[in-house]
This record gives C-alpha cells, sequence and structure tokens, in this order.
C-alpha cells in the first residue's frame, strides 16, 4: 500500500497560511514586548524616584548612574525571562544576533552617561540614550527581521524616533525643572512604547486579511 | 515535466507525506505545541502521530522534550521545529509553489482539469 499523496494547491494554501500565521505571532509578540518593557521601565524609574526622594540622593551622580547600569542588567535578566517564558516561533534575526542585544543596548547609555552634561541633565540623558539604544536594535536586528518578510512592523524604528523627535523638549523641560523634565521623559517613553506596539498591532492585523 | 521532476528531487520527499506536512506546518506557523495540542489540531490518532513525530525526529526536524504542560498532567510531550526542519520546510514551500505555477500553465494550455498531487 503506498503512502498518501500531497494535494499540492491545497498544501501551497495551507503553507501560504502558516507563513501569514508565523509573521502574525512574530509581530504580535513585538508589539506586546514593547508594552511590557514600557511599562516594567516605568515603574522601575517610579521606584529609584522614590528611593531618590527618601534617601535625599537627587544630587548624588553616583546614584543615578548606579540606578541606570542596575536598570541595564535587570533589562538583560527580564529578556532571559521572557524569551524562556513565551517560547513561541522565533525569527531567524532573533535566534542569531539576539544575545547582542543587552550590549548593543547598554552602549548608548554608557556612552552618554561619560559626557560632561549640566547637572540637571543627568535625570534625563537616559531619554535621548534610549532613543539611541532602539534605533541601534532596529539597525542590528529588527531591520533584518523586516526585510526577510518575518515580521510586518519596525516598533524599535518607530519609538526611537519618536523619542529621538522629542528629546530636545525633554532636555529643554529638564533645564527649566528637573521633575518636570523627567516626569515628561517617562510619559513620552509610555507614549511612544504604545504608538508603536499599537501599530505594530495594526499591521499585524492586516495580514490575516482583517 | 521533466522540471516539475527537478524540482520535487531537490526536497525531503519525508515531508510530501500529508499528515508530517501539516504537522510541520502548524509548528511552524505557531511554534513549540504538546503533542496533546498536535493530535486534536489535526483530528489523527496518537498512533498516527507518534508514527509521523517519530520519523521527523529521527530527520533531524523536530526536537522532542517534556515540559510543563496546560493538561491534567503536570509533564507532557512537546515538539518544535529545529532550525534545520525550518529551513527545510521553507525550501520545500518554496519548491511546491514553483511546481504549481508550473503546473497551472501546463493546464491552461492543455485545458485538462483536477488538483495535482505529489
Amino acid at each position: 500500500m503506498g503512502e498518501e499523496q500531497l494535494d499540492l494547491s491545497r498544501a501551497v494554501a495551507l503553507a501560504d497560511l502558516a507563513q501569514k500565521m508565523r509573521k502574525y505571532f512574530l509581530t504580535v509578540q513585538a508589539a506586546y514586548a514593547f508594552l511590557f518593557y514600557g511599562s516594567f521601565i516605568t515603574a522601575y524609574w517610579l521606584a529609584i524616584v522614590c528611593l531618590a526622594e527618601l534617601l535625599k540622593a537627587w544630587s548624588l551622580d553616583f546614584f543615578w548612574l548606579a540606578a541606570v547600569l542596575t536598570l541595564i542588567l535587570i533589562v538583560i535578566l527580564v529578556g532571559y525571562i521572557t524569551a524562556v517564558a513565551s517560547p513561541r516561533a522565533t525569527s531567524d534575526a532573533w535566534r542569531k544576533r539576539g544575545k547582542f542585544f543587552g550590549p548593543v543596548f547598554a552602549v548608548p547609555f554608557i556612552v552618554l552617561y561619560t559626557l560632561p552634561w549640566p547637572p540637571n541633565f543627568y535625570i534625563v540623558v537616559w531619554y535621548p540614550a534610549l532613543a539611541v539604544s532602539l534605533l541601534l536594535e532596529h539597525l542590528f536586528i529588527e531591520r533584518g527581521e523586516y526585510r526577510q518578510g518575518e515580521i510586518s512592523a519596525r516598533p524599535f524604528l518607530l519609538s526611537s524616533l519618536i523619542i529621538l523627535f522629542t528629546s530636545p523638549l525633554v532636555l529643554a523641560v529638564a533645564a527649566a525643572s528637573l521633575m518636570a523634565g523627567w516626569m515628561l521623559a517617562l510619559s513620552l517613553v509610555l507614549l511612544s512604547y504604545s504608538i508603536a506596539a499599537l501599530s505594530a498591532l495594526c499591521n499585524a492585523r492586516k495580514l490575516l486579511g482583517n | 515535466m521533466e522540471d516539475v521532476a527537478e524540482l520535487l528531487k531537490s526536497v525531503d520527499s519525508d515531508l510530501l507525506n500529508p499528515k508530517r506536512f501539516a504537522i510541520v506546518s502548524l509548528l511552524y506557523a505557531i511554534g513549540p505545541m504538546s503533542l496533546r495540542d498536535l493530535r486534536r489540531a489535526l483530528g489523527i490518532t496518537w498512533g498516527d502521530l507518534d508514527n509521523n513525530v517519530r520519523r521527523l525526529h529521527e530527520k533531524g526536524y523536530l526536537r522532542l522534550w517534556r515540559g510543563l504542560g496546560s493538561g491534567p498532567r503536570v509533564l507532557e510531550a512537546k515538539a518544535e521545529l529545529t532550525e534545520a526542519g525550518v529551513g527545510e520546510y521553507e525550501k520545500l514551500v518554496e519548491q511546491l509553489g514553483r511546481i504549481l505555477r508550473k503546473v497551472s500553465g501546463t493546464k491552461k494550455s492543455s485545458n485538462s482539469v483536477g488538483s495535482p498531487s505529489v
């Protein structure tokens, strides 16, 4: 008795659907990751500011530098935990380059925080540093994913452009008021991540013909 | 017809089995799945699933392990496509698309009916 035969046109239709679904899940995964990291980073900085207030550490450069370095380590750890916790289909680009995500993300923060800024600015320098980090991640990983058709949105690029474009405003507000500048930066990060996530979800929906 | 035969030669014939093709397509689309969910989604028997999953595992296209389950058992058998499996599936899909285009072109010129099988 011979093996069953594969109906060619049905197989091609099934494969086409499988490819669309894979791209859909990867894009939705990217959107939710943005929402998660945005919320997580906001929660972290709110806790740090609370600590700064309790310890009266507002003008301590060492305190803010330690906070930034700790955040970088925590983001790397959280990135690893979320990857293990949600083992959906992984894109080729993430499989090959995902282990460099942390170092690539950290470099702009290290570079910008070593520059001699006016005192008030240290509390918001992470904001333009974040824009550069997100842009680097786009160039290093996301652009390859998008060009190969593995995802249908570019949340890293969109959020980096929003943050980059609004950085002068944040720095100007920080020059006038430390707290106002910091709160504006945090608010705009959440906004940019939400916009990037929503855009990714809308693009993902289009894949399935909606 | 010679072109179609050449295209077919370059793909792994094990993936041309409809059940194995369906298993690989589902894992490609969704990602790692428990064997329980795979069987339920495909509507096949445990014996059928076991035979086909074993064949794919032997070829190096599937990774099998026991992980935390969402069903009645604490640990359940899970499967995911390996990098080789993803690569072979994408190659197969590309070749099948080319074959369908060739066959459709031939059908239009000879006015024959019916869906081709491989």
